[in-house]
């Protein structure tokens, strides 16, 4: 039920295509990047929180699904295996980042602050943005990505436990800030 | 319960990772008490605002077209790899070949069939006013141009690459 993002980004999904691109067709490669690249780019971004950062590793993302399609034994598989792509693409890449908050992601709350009219998924995005890495990091991963705290503790290398006070915390920091930012 | 231990609860409970038993608990808990009722409700709306916010993140014009191109860098990459590789190889063996008796016997193939060939033309020669060999010799070239020019044309909708690659 909370893995809504990801149920609509595979629903109608057409299993031919996986065929065409083990089979090396250009053609289906295109519908695959067409169909799938603003999921990969917005789970990215919500992970990590950089504009750059997300396009370099959509690019990775779809770099290894081209070098690695072959090896997907069930096509019906495809969904959970892109999934497990973008999130260890997206964790390996929180692990190197330098914890300082880069220029762009500064730019973005200050115009996100400034502007009059917000949208509730701005001030969301915003509040994200405010979160630390591994609190959002969390959140992310059971709220947009669906996973449960089994999983997530294993991607993340932290007790179950860990799990479930950083999405309690999260969520508690998260409402805090919401209500702080109604007038 | 307290509410204490509720609060610590309540994530928990919405995303379905307790135990029948801690469940009911902490269910039973938020049934009298409002407070705790609120956080349980403010979060299950967090949740949703959450995958609306991710939903609603604008994806950079472009975005589809520099993966397609970075996609093609690799490909061409691995084309290249490939030929090197393989060109590599043909070189490491073709001295063996020396010992391969089907190379011979290609060689002797095409020597003999070079000889029949001479052969039939000093016959022609002979029989054949110059002229009339000459008129038959620049037909057999245009000939030949044009079966090449219509082999090419014929495939030029061919995609070689999708077959090999
Ligand atoms: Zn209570």
């Amino acid at each position: 039920m909370w893995a809504r993002g990801w149920e609509n980004a595979v629903t109608g999904f057409d299993f031919g295509l996986i065929k065409k691109l083990q089979a090396g067709n250009e053609q289906a490669f295109t519908v695959l990047v067409q169909s799938y690249a603003p999921y990969v780019y917005r789970t990215a971004f919500a992970l990590l929180q950089d504009k750059n950062e997300a396009e370099d590793a959509s690019q990775e993302v779809f770099l290894k699904i081209y070098r690695s399609i072959g090896q997907l034994s069930n096509p019906y598989a495809f969904q959970s295996w892109l999934k497990q792509i973008i999130t260890h693409t997206c964790l390996d890449r929180l692990k190197k980042q330098h914890p300082t908050p880069t220029a762009d992601s500064e730019l973005d709350r200050a115009a996100v602050e400034t502007s009059q009219n917000l949208d509730q998924h701005l001030i969301i995005q915003d509040a994200l943005q405010r979160l630390s890495t591994e609190y959002r990091e969390t959140l992310i991963l059971r709220e947009w990505q669906g996973y449960s705290y089994q999983e997530i503790a294993e991607m993340s290398g932290v007790p179950v436990g860990t799990v479930k006070s950083r999405i309690h915390t999260a969520r508690m920091q998260l409402a805090k800030m919401l209500s702080d930012e109604r007038p | 319960m307290e509410c204490g231990e509720c609060l610590e609860n309540i994530s928990a409970l919405i995303d379905g990772e307790l135990n029948g038993f801690e469940q009911k608990q902490v269910e039973n808990h938020l049934l009298a008490c409002g407070r705790c009722k609120a956080v349980a409700n403010q979060f299950r709306l967090l949740n949703f605002g959450i995958v609306h916010a991710v939903e609603n993140i604008p994806a950079p014009s472009g975005l589809e077209e520099r993966i397609l191109l970075s996609i093609g860098l690799e490909r061409q990459k691995a084309k290249k790899q490939f030929s090197l590789t393989s060109l590599f190889l043909i070189l490491l063996v073709s001295p063996l070949l020396i010992f391969s008796s089907l190379i011979w016997r290609f060689v002797y193939l095409v020597y003999s069939t070079g000889t029949i060939l001479g052969r039939a033309e000093s016959v022609l020669l002979r029989f054949v006013p110059p002229a009339t060999s000459w008129a038959i010799g620049i037909m057999a070239f245009f000939l030949i141009v044009g079966g090449v020019l219509l082999v090419r044309r014929l495939l030029k909708g061919f995609q070689f690459n999708e077959v090999f690659s």
